[in-house]
């Protein structure tokens, strides 16, 4: 090309190379148009996004059939360590128990399914409380905003609420922004869907088939940890219990309070369950611990009139698979308390935080 | 500003419809020193001013030395640009670690004293490369080498230009100071080559450095108890995302300089393929190998006086070398490391030579490689896998930087102990597995980049339909995988 430093030379060259922005538009076009199927008519995202969409359609379900349910959510401590077969033979007749808790979901996810809760007008609703969760406190990714936005699970009048207590990083942002702007963060669905896929099929140790749909047994874990990754995670769950302020229990303190109010309003037993610890965690602890950390929430509890139960003791080392997650005998354990406190709450007795069940 | 966000998009944007509109070209020199200081105000508005500090330090400096009548005035001058510009980096970047290291040494001694550290001391972004643009452009003027900058424009733009500022390569005013004095043209050929390499830089970043990443963090956080696999597998993957991360940012600078019509020099060169030490360090960073050696290595003697004179210059500059990358002991340690191994292969004669690779020998228009034998061909593969083993136990001392977790991964680096099991891989909130498909990719993609010397320049060559393909291809990947949130470069820490 003959060498040209005019204004039209240059202007030509950019020309030259409109096929790049052009074809970055193109390829956006696609993009938009294959996240819009994948997601919105596939559903092809990570499992705990569509568990998420999955409970809120449980709930709508539940609520057209009149029935009144008992609903758990929870992190992954409550995954592992409720089983609804168990609690249901706690229940009065006909009365059936739901567990929706989601790994990697603590309380700071609970406002998002309030909304379907409290349609549904619950029995009795579990709120299981672990201090890992509390602590790690977590902005909802904005990919699982972005999801609960695109599938309405907050209507624009609760948007005050929200934001009021997600107030991590813009956590609302996603939820409330143009459908657009929503796709576009579907970006990693697909990803993490191939990434649990694959971790699926290679680890026999997880159990994730049904993981999405199944609110009765939903338990990952198959098999406990080795003795050096137990050792290493009981440390790190130490270090950071120890490191923690009692000041973190604030924010689920308040959330305590908004689940409560609300569930309350629909005639709602509410009842929230201090998770069991592995004693291994505990005995490194002070022993004042538990109470101290816990004294905001259980406060929170009783203003509200909920029930607070504290369950931290109540199993043994060998009823975990790990430093956290309660496992086989302990989960059986686990369940009977839980199921035993939802039908002495179902009867009237609500004990307001009862101190350990052991 | 980093270079994978929406805001660059529109700097560039701007910046490249400017230079086609502006046809004076001290307006051209003016809007690229602007995008320039906004890119860099991009991190902290605070820090131009100690750019700016720097800027006109070697800018009078510079004008001093070549005015100076006498070596000893010409002195003067020179160790006045060099101190300031060294105070300015001795303070900011190792203020705390000398004063936290003095305390560990009081508390070593079992003094109950300790020395008060500086409250809310953070590390320019870019000031370990422009300050050695500055020191280099000084020292070039000193030997002779290049003539002092009489405009303040064209010296500022070549120490603040905005695609290098943060994280090299690192320029010589003897090759970049002449480009400035051209009028910015814009070329259809540089734009689409330009683009070309900025497009792999930003893969290699985004696709393979920032999903790697998890599954490093994973077992370096807390590596104690983590079987010789996992080390192993983590001292892989660092390397991998800290090649892909540094030579994707390299990439990306040099492709947009290209846009605009400048030239930057090669900072890489297929560092993994290296078969020796050496052979690594002349294609690792190679614009701060280059500088160490011009300005450091030469300057103490170099291998001018005698065998332990030059080992004694090789461990001084690679221990500096390795303090530059950052202040902390694990630093020192690396590049005394470095320095050791390099010492070593000189004495024992090892990496002095290398054959050059078949499209290398072709590149260069030399003579093809002659034929190896079997037997050389397994003496290169042999010596390739020490290399690499030694380079990656590097990137080990690199990454870890607490001792007790160090000497952890450095045991089960060495001695491996056939541990596994690897269930607790990919446990909680770790999903490894699309780390590790990058960790093969890349090792597939890297080979076949080599063997067909490199993918920007066959992108530039292609037909335009097969690199329409490519272009659709990549930029769905990069729309699909991008990572939630922007992950900064490794190396602007430095």
């Amino acid at each position: 090309m003959e060498y040209s430093n005019t204004r039209r030379a240059n202007f030509l060259a950019l020309l030259r190379v409109l096929d790049i922005p052009l074809l970055a538009a193109l390829a956006m076009g696609i993009y938009f148009a294959t996240a819009y199927e994948l997601v919105d008519q596939y559903r092809l995202m990570p499992l705990a996004h569509s568990r998420l969409l999955n409970s809120k359609e449980l709930l709508l379900d539940r609520a057209a059939t009149g029935a009144h349910d008992v609903f758990i959510l929870g992190s992954s401590v409550a995954v592992d360590g409720i089983d609804c077969h168990v609690i249901d033979k706690e229940l009065p007749a006909g009365m059936k128990s739901y567990n929706m808790a989601w790994a990697g979901a603590g309380p700071g996810r609970w406002p998002l399914i309030q909304p379907s809760l409290v349609e549904a007008k619950p029995a009795a609703v579990v709120f299981e409380i672990d201090f890992p969760s509390v602590i790690t406190n977590t902005p909802m990714p904005r990919h699982m905003a972005a999801v609960a936005g695109w599938f309405d699970f907050a209507p624009p009048d609760y948007r005050p609420t929200l934001e009021k207590l997600l107030n991590k990083e813009n956590e609302t942002d996603p939820l409330y922004a143009s459908r657009l702007s929503q796709l576009l963060e579907f970006r990693v669905l697909p990803l993490v869907h191939l990434e649990v896929t694959v971790r699926e099929t290679l680890r026999k140790d997880l159990r994730y088939e049904g993981y999405d749909k199944n609110f009765t047994d939903p338990w990952l874990r198959l098999t406990v940890v080795n003795e050096a990754a137990m050792q290493r995670s009981i440390k790190q769950n130490v270090e950071q219990l120890l490191h923690a302020k009692v000041e973190q229990m604030n924010y689920t303190a308040d959330l305590i309070r908004l689940m409560s109010d609300k569930l309350h309003a629909v005639g709602a037993k509410v009842i929230f369950v201090l998770a069991p610890m592995n004693p291994d965690v505990l005995s490194q602890l002070p022993s004042d611990y538990v109470q101290k950390m816990s004294a905001p929430l259980v406060q929170a509890a009783e203003e509200s009139g909920a029930i607070f139960i504290d369950q931290s003791t109540l199993l043994p080392a060998s009823g975990f698979s790990d430093h956290i997650h309660p496992f086989e005998a302990g989960r059986v354990q686990w369940s009977e308390a839980v199921g035993q406190a939802v039908r002495a709450a179902l009867q009237g007795d609500q004990r307001p935080h009862a101190v350990s069940d052991t | 500003m980093l270079f994978q966000t929406p805001e660059f998009l529109v700097l560039m944007t701007v910046v490249l419809l400017a230079m086609a509109v502006i046809r004076k070209h001290s307006w051209q020199l003016i809007i690229l020193l602007i995008a320039s200081y906004i890119f860099y105000m991009g991190w902290s508005w605070k820090f131009l001013f100690l750019l700016l500090f720097s800027t006109f330090n070697a800018y009078f400096c510079g004008l001093q030395i070549q005015w100076a009548q006498t070596k000893r005035r010409q002195q003067f001058w020179l160790t006045t640009a060099i101190v300031l510009d060294l105070a300015l980096l001795a303070f900011f970047k190792y203020g705390n670690f000398t004063l936290g290291s003095i305390n560990d040494v009081l508390a070593w001694s079992g003094s109950p004293q300790r020395v008060n550290l500086i409250a809310d001391l953070v590390v320019p972004v870019g000031i370990s490369f422009y300050t050695f643009h500055t020191i280099g452009y000084c020292v070039d003027i000193y030997r002779g080498d290049a003539q002092a900058e009489p405009s303040l424009l064209r010296f500022s733009l070549f120490v603040a230009f905005f695609p290098q500022l943060v994280a090299g390569p690192i320029l010589r005013s003897t090759h970049f100071l002449p480009q400035i004095k051209n009028e910015v043209t814009l070329r259809s050929e540089n734009l689409r080559s330009g683009f070309n390499l900025a497009l792999v830089g930003l893969v290699k970043k985004v696709l393979v450095a920032d999903h790697i990443a998890p599954l490093v963090n994973f077992i370096f956080d807390e590596p104690q108890g983590l079987p010789s696999v996992f080390i192993l597998l983590g001292a892989l993957g660092f390397g991998i995302q800290i090649y892909c991360d540094f030579s994707g940012y390299t990439d990306i600078a040099i492709g947009v300089g290209r846009m605009l019509g400048f030239e930057i020099s090669k900072n890489f060169n297929y560092p993994y393929v290296a078969h020796s030490i050496t052979d690594f360090w002349r294609r690792w960073h190679i614009s701060l190998s280059t500088w160490l050696r011009d300005y450091l290595y030469v300057p103490l003697g170099g291998n001018r006086h005698g065998t332990f004179n030059t080992y004694r210059n090789l461990m001084i500059t690679m221990t500096l070398g390795g303090l530059w990358h950052g202040a902390a002991w694990n630093f020192v340690i690396w590049g005394f490391y470095q320095g050791a191994l390099l010492t070593i292969e000189r004495m024992i004669g090892w990496g002095q030579k290398r054959p050059p690779s078949q499209h290398e020998a072709v590149a260069s228009g030399a003579a093809p490689a002659p034929r190896i034998s079997l037997g050389s061909r397994l003496g290169w593969a042999v010596a390739w896998i020490v290399t690499q083993y030694l380079v990656f136990l590097g990137w080990l001392i690199f990454r870890v930087g607490n001792y007790q977790d160090l000497a952890y991964c450095v045991r089960k680096y060495l001695v491996f102990d056939f541990d596994l099991r690897v269930s607790s891989l990919g446990a909680g909130n770790v999903n490894p597995f699309v780390a590790l498909g990058m960790i093969g990719a890349f090792i597939v993609l890297h080979t076949a980049s080599y063997q067909s010397g490199g993918f920007a320049r066959r992108l530039d060559t292609m037909s335009w339909q097969l690199r329409t393909v490519i272009y659709l291809i990549a930029f769905l990947a990069l729309a699909t995988l991008w990572p939630t949130a922007v992950q900064s470069f490794i190396y602007f820490q430095f």
